[in-house]
C-alpha cells in the first residue's frame, strides 16, 4: 500500500476544495425585485429603430420608443400612442395626426410635429442632413409617403401618393417609431444607434458590448411608472448558455427557447412557458414558369403529399402551427377561417401525379443551413423529400449558406430550382402579397415573386385591398385572394412559427404579443411566489 | 543570439504580410457580402448595388486590398457594420478579454500539467502515479467545449457555485473577485485539455531522464529525492517541452473560440463566430489578424526562450 501517494492526493484535494468554495463565495447577489434580466439570442446590432431590422433589436426598442400608433395588447389592431387621434380623408390620401401634448424625449426635447416629420424624412429623402446615419433597410414601408406637412406644433399631416391601407400598421412597427431630432442633430448623431433617445417608458442606461444593454426607468414618462427600475438584455448566442442562465437563476426570461427543451420546462413548475402565434409563414415557393410545377396538378399534388401535421408536431415539436395560406391567423379577420389549407392525402396526390404524367420526375428543392425565421430548414427539406417520394416525385435537395440561398431565391427560380423554402414575418397582410404574389413583383422587376406566380385577378384584388381603408371590406378582399391562391397553389404553405418565452415563476404580467414585440412596461417580479414553495 | 533575434523579428514582417493577403483572399471566397447582409432578406438588387457602391465593395480585389493595407498601417481597420463601432476598438477590447481567459487557462495548463506529469513520472509504479496518468489521458480525450458544458451543469446549475457565463456580474461593483468567479470555469475547461498534453509529454521526458547516469550518480551521492526530481531531472526536461508549451499557448488562444461561445466570454473567439454569422468581413479580418499575430509572437518568444535555455542551439 502506497501511503505517500495517497497522502499527496489528499493534500491536493484539501488545497483545491477550499479554493473552489472561496472563489464561489464571491458571487454577487443576482436579483432584486426591481431588476429584470432577459436572455436574448444575439447582441443587438443597433438601437436606432429606423436602422434595426431584427426581432432581437425590436424587443428592446419596443420599450424605449413609441410610434404615433401602436398595436393593441394581444392583437394586431391599431390604437393611439403618441397621437391622441387621427383622421383619414375619404380618398385615403391624407392622414392627419393630433399629437399627445406634454411628451418629452429621454434627452429632454419635446415631442412635436417637427420631430415626426424629421423621423420619416430622415429615412426617405437621400439629401436629408440625417440620411447618412442609415442605412434604413425597411424604409420602403413608408415609400407611399409623398409629403409630410407640419400644421402646427402638435398636428402633422401625411400626404400619400396613393391610398395605402397598411400605413397605420407600418407606423406601429419599430421602423415607424419617432426619434429625437435633437439627438440626431447633435455632435453624437452617428452614435444614435448606441445612445438612442425615444419617448418610451424606459431609456437606455448603458450598453456594454457583448455583456448587456441596461434600460432604466424614464423619469419623464407620462404614465404610471413601471414596476421595474432596470431591465438587462443579455446576449447569449449559444442556446445551451441561454438555458443554463435561466436554470442557474442568472436570467428571468429566455426568449426563443429551442423546441426540444420547451417540453422540459413545461413539466417544471419552477418555470412558466409562454407561447403565441404571430404573423409568420413558412412555405415552399414553386417555379410556375418552367419545369414540372408549371402544371397546377403537380403543384396541388405536392401540397397534398406533405404531412404538415407531422412536420409541426413531430419535427418542430409544437413550436409552430400549420399554415393555411399566405395570411397567417395572427392577422385575425383578414385570415379566411373557411380555408383549411390542403389536407394530407397521399392517395389523391399520387393520382394527380399520374394524371399529370409526372411520375418519377425530379424536382430540385433549395434549402438553407439556417436563417431568419427559417425554423429547421434542412430537416424540413428532408421530411418533405420523403413525403414526395411516397407519391412518386423525386426531390433533390440543394443546401446553401443563408446569403447565397437568398441570392439564388430572390433572383428567381428559373434556371435555379423547381422549389425553394422561404419564410416571411410581416406586420400587415399586404406586405407578403404585394411583394411576392403580384405579376409586377417578378424578380427581374426587383420584386420577390421568385416562383413567377401570375394571376390578373389576384393582382387587381391586392391593389384594391391595399387601397381599401374600410377594414371589413378589406378583409373580404383578402378572403377572395386567399381562395384564389389556394386553388392556384403557387406555393405550399406549411407552418407558422409560434414564438416562445420561458420565465421564472417570479415574472408577473408578461404576455407575448402577436407582433412578436416584447412589452415590459407592465411586468413585475415577485420572488415570494418562488419562496412559497 | 542577437543576430538570430534580429533575423526572426525581420522575418515577422513578410509572414504577417502573407497572413493579411491570405486572410483578405479567403474572405473574397466567402459567399455574400456586407451589403447583402446589412439589408437582409428584404434586399433588392437595386438597394444592394447602391450600398455596395457606397461601401466601395465594387472596386477590384487588389485595389481594396491595398486600401485595407494602407488603413491598417494607420491602425484603422474600418467600421464594423454589424455592431456600429470601429473594428480596432472592438478587436482590442475583445482581445484583452481573450488574453485574460487564455492567460488563466495557460496558467492552469502549466501548473496542472507540470504537477501531473512530474507526479506520474515520479510515482509511475504506484497508484497515485497511475491515477495522474489516467486523468491526463482522460483530459486529452475530452473536448473542451463538452467539459465546459459539464462544468456549467454541475457548478452553475446544480451547485450554484459559479456563474454560468459572462466576464462579470451585471450588477455590483465587479472587481478581481468577481472576475475570478467568472473566469474559473472557462479557464479550467480550456486549460485542462492542454494540461493533459503537457502532463503526458513531461511524463515521457521525465521517465527518459530519470534513468540517466547523472540521476543515478546524484542519488548515489545522497541527494534528496525531491531535489533530484526537480533540480536535476525536471530542469533538463524544460528546454524540450518549450516548443510544446508554445503550441499549447496557441491551442489555448484558438480553443477560446469554442469556450468563449459556451461561456459567453466576450473575447475575440465569440466575436469571430458572430462576425462570420453576420458576414461582417472587416470584423472577421480584424479578429483573425490579431489572433494570427499572436501566434507569430508566441512562436517567436518560444524560439528565443529555447535558445536562451539551451545554448547548444545557438551554436
Amino acid at each position: 500500500m502506497d501511503y505517500r501517494g495517497n497522502f499527496a492526493l489528499c493534500r491536493l484535494i484539501c488545497l483545491v476544495w477550499p479554493m473552489l468554495v472561496v472563489v464561489s463565495c464571491v458571487r454577487a447577489p443576482l436579483q432584486d425585485e426591481f431588476t429584470l434580466i432577459v436572455a436574448q439570442s444575439a447582441e443587438p446590432k443597433s438601437l436606432d429603430p429606423h436602422v434595426a431590422t431584427s426581432l432581437n433589436d425590436f424587443r428592446i426598442l419596443e420599450n424605449v420608443f413609441e410610434g404615433l400608433v401602436r398595436f393593441k395588447p394581444l392583437s394586431l389592431e391599431i390604437e393611439s400612442a403618441l397621437a391622441v387621434s387621427w383622421e383619414v380623408t375619404p380618398d385615403g390620401l391624407a392622414y392627419t395626426f393630433q399629437l399627445r401634448p406634454g411628451v418629452f424625449f429621454h434627452d429632454g426635447s419635446p415631442l412635436n410635429a417637427e420631430a415626426v416629420k424629421f423621423s420619416f424624412e430622415r429615412m426617405l429623402i437621400p439629401t436629408h442632413p440625417a440620411h447618412d446615419t442609415g442605412p434604413f433597410p425597411l424604409a420602403f414601408f413608408f415609400s407611399q409617403i409623398d409629403a409630410i406637412e407640419v400644421i402646427d406644433t402638435l398636428s402633422v399631416r401625411f400626404h400619400l401618393k396613393e391610398p395605402y391601407a397598411p400605413f397605420l400598421p407600418n407606423l406601429a412597427y419599430p421602423t415607424g417609431f419617432i426619434v429625437s431630432q435633437a439627438a440626431l442633430e447633435g455632435n453624437k448623431r452617428h452614435e444614435f444607434g448606441r445612445h438612442p433617445s425615444g419617448t418610451g417608458p424606459f431609456r437606455v442606461g448603458d450598453w456594454h458590448a457583448n455583456r448587456f444593454v441596461r434600460l432604466e426607468g424614464n423619469p419623464l414618462w407620462r404614465g404610471k411608472p413601471p414596476a421595474l427600475k432596470a431591465i438587462f438584455f443579455r446576449p447569449f448566442t449559444d442556446e445551451n448558455a441561454r438555458v443554463a442562465s435561466l436554470l442557474s437563476g442568472e436570467s428571468h426570461i429566455v426568449v426563443e427557447m429551442p423546441a426540444d427543451l420547451i417540453t422540459h420546462f413545461r413539466k417544471n413548475p419552477e418555470f412558466n412557458v409562454l407561447e403565441a402565434s404571430g404573423p409568420h409563414v413558412w412555405f415552399l415557393i414553386f417555379n410556375t414558369r418552367v419545369g414540372p410545377l408549371r402544371d397546377s396538378r403537380v403543384r396541388q399534388a405536392v401540397n397534398l403529399a406533405i404531412d404538415k401535421r407531422a412536420l409541426v408536431e413531430d419535427l418542430l415539436q409544437g413550436s409552430a402551427t400549420i399554415a393555411k395560406g399566405p395570411i397567417p391567423e395572427a392577422f385575425g379577420m383578414s385570415c379566411d377561417p373557411t380555408i383549411d389549407g390542403w389536407p394530407y392525402d397521399p392517395e389523391k396526390a399520387r393520382q394527380l401525379v399520374r394524371e399529370a404524367g409526372a411520375v418519377g420526375l425530379v424536382l430540385t428543392l433549395l434549402t438553407t443551413e439556417g436563417g431568419s425565421g427559417m425554423l429547421d430548414p434542412k430537416s424540413m427539406a428532408t421530411a418533405i423529400q420523403s413525403d414526395l417520394a411516397k407519391v412518386g416525385l423525386v426531390a433533390e435537395i440543394e443546401t446553401y449558406e443563408w446569403n447565397t440561398f437568398l441570392k439564388k431565391v430572390n433572383s428567381g427560380l428559373e434556371g435555379n430550382a423547381d422549389m425553394a423554402q422561404m419564410a416571411w414575418m410581416t406586420n400587415d397582410p399586404d406586405t407578403l402579397l404585394f411583394l411576392a404574389f403580384r405579376s409586377e413583383a417578378m424578380p427581374e422587376n426587383g420584386g420577390f415573386n421568385s416562383g413567377y406566380y401570375s394571376n390578373s385577378e389576384v393582382d387587381l384584388l391586392i391593389e384594391e385591398a391595399r387601397r381599401e381603408i374600410d377594414p371589413s371590406r378589406r378583409q373580404g378582399l383578402y378572403h377572395r385572394i386567399q381562395r384564389i391562391i389556394h386553388e392556384d397553389a403557387p406555393c405550399a404553405f406549411i407552418a407558422s412559427w409560434r414564438q416562445n418565452a420561458v420565465t421564472t415563476r417570479s415574472v408577473q404580467g408578461l404576455q407575448l404579443e402577436p407582433s412578436f414585440l416584447l412589452r415590459l412596461g407592465d411586468v413585475s417580479l415577485n420572488f415570494s411566489m418562488e419562496a412559497e414553495d | 543570439m542577437k543576430l538570430y533575434l534580429l533575423k526572426r523579428i525581420v522575418l515577422l514582417g513578410p509572414v504577417l504580410a502573407g497572413v493579411t493577403f491570405l486572410l483578405f483572399a479567403l474572405m473574397e471566397l466567402v459567399p455574400g457580402d456586407a451589403a447583402e447582409a446589412m439589408l437582409g432578406p428584404y434586399a433588392t438588387s437595386d438597394n444592394v448595388q447602391r450600398l455596395r457602391s457606397s461601401m466601395n465593395l465594387e472596386a477590384p480585389f487588389p485595389e481594396r486590398y491595398l486600401f485595407w493595407i494602407q488603413n491598417l498601417a494607420r491602425l484603422d481597420l474600418g467600421e464594423a457594420y454589424s455592431i456600429g463601432r470601429p473594428v480596432r476598438d472592438e478587436v482590442l477590447e475583445r482581445y484583452s478579454a481573450t488574453l485574460i481567459l487564455a492567460g488563466a487557462a495557460f496558467a492552469v495548463a502549466l501548473v496542472v500539467g507540470v504537477v501531473c506529469g512530474v507526479c506520474a513520472a515520479a510515482w509511475k509504479d504506484r497508484t497515485i502515479g497511475r491515477l495522474f496518468s489516467l486523468v491526463s489521458i482522460l483530459g486529452i480525450s475530452i473536448p473542451s467545449f463538452w467539459l465546459g458544458l459539464m462544468f456549467i451543469s454541475l457548478f452553475s446549475v446544480a451547485l450554484g457555485w459559479f456563474p454560468s457565463g459572462g466576464i462579470g456580474a451585471i450588477q455590483g461593483k465587479g472587481g478581481a473577485g468577481d472576475l475570478l468567479a467568472h473566469l474559473f470555469l472557462p479557464a479550467m475547461a480550456l486549460g485542462i485539455v492542454s494540461s493533459s498534453v503537457i502532463a503526458q509529454f513531461i511524463r515521457s521526458a521525465m521517465l527518459e531522464v530519470l534513468v540517466s547516469g547523472y540521476i543515478r550518480t546524484a542519488r548515489a551521492k545522497g541527494v534528496e529525492g525531491f531535489q533530484v526530481l526537480m533540480s536535476h531531472a525536471f530542469r533538463n526536461v524544460i528546454p524540450s517541452i518549450l516548443p510544446l508549451l508554445g503550441l499549447q499557448a496557441g491551442y489555448v488562444i484558438g480553443g477560446a473560440v469554442y469556450i468563449e461561445t459556451v461561456f459567453q466570454w466576450p473575447g475575440v473567439g465569440r466575436m469571430l463566430v458572430q462576425a462570420i454569422q453576420s458576414r461582417d468581413i472587416l470584423l472577421v479580418q480584424g479578429g483573425v489578424l490579431i489572433l494570427g499575430t499572436s501566434y507569430l509572437i508566441i512562436n517567436l518568444i518560444t524560439d528565443v526562450l529555447q535558445h536562451v535555455l539551451d545554448p547548444r542551439l545557438s551554436k
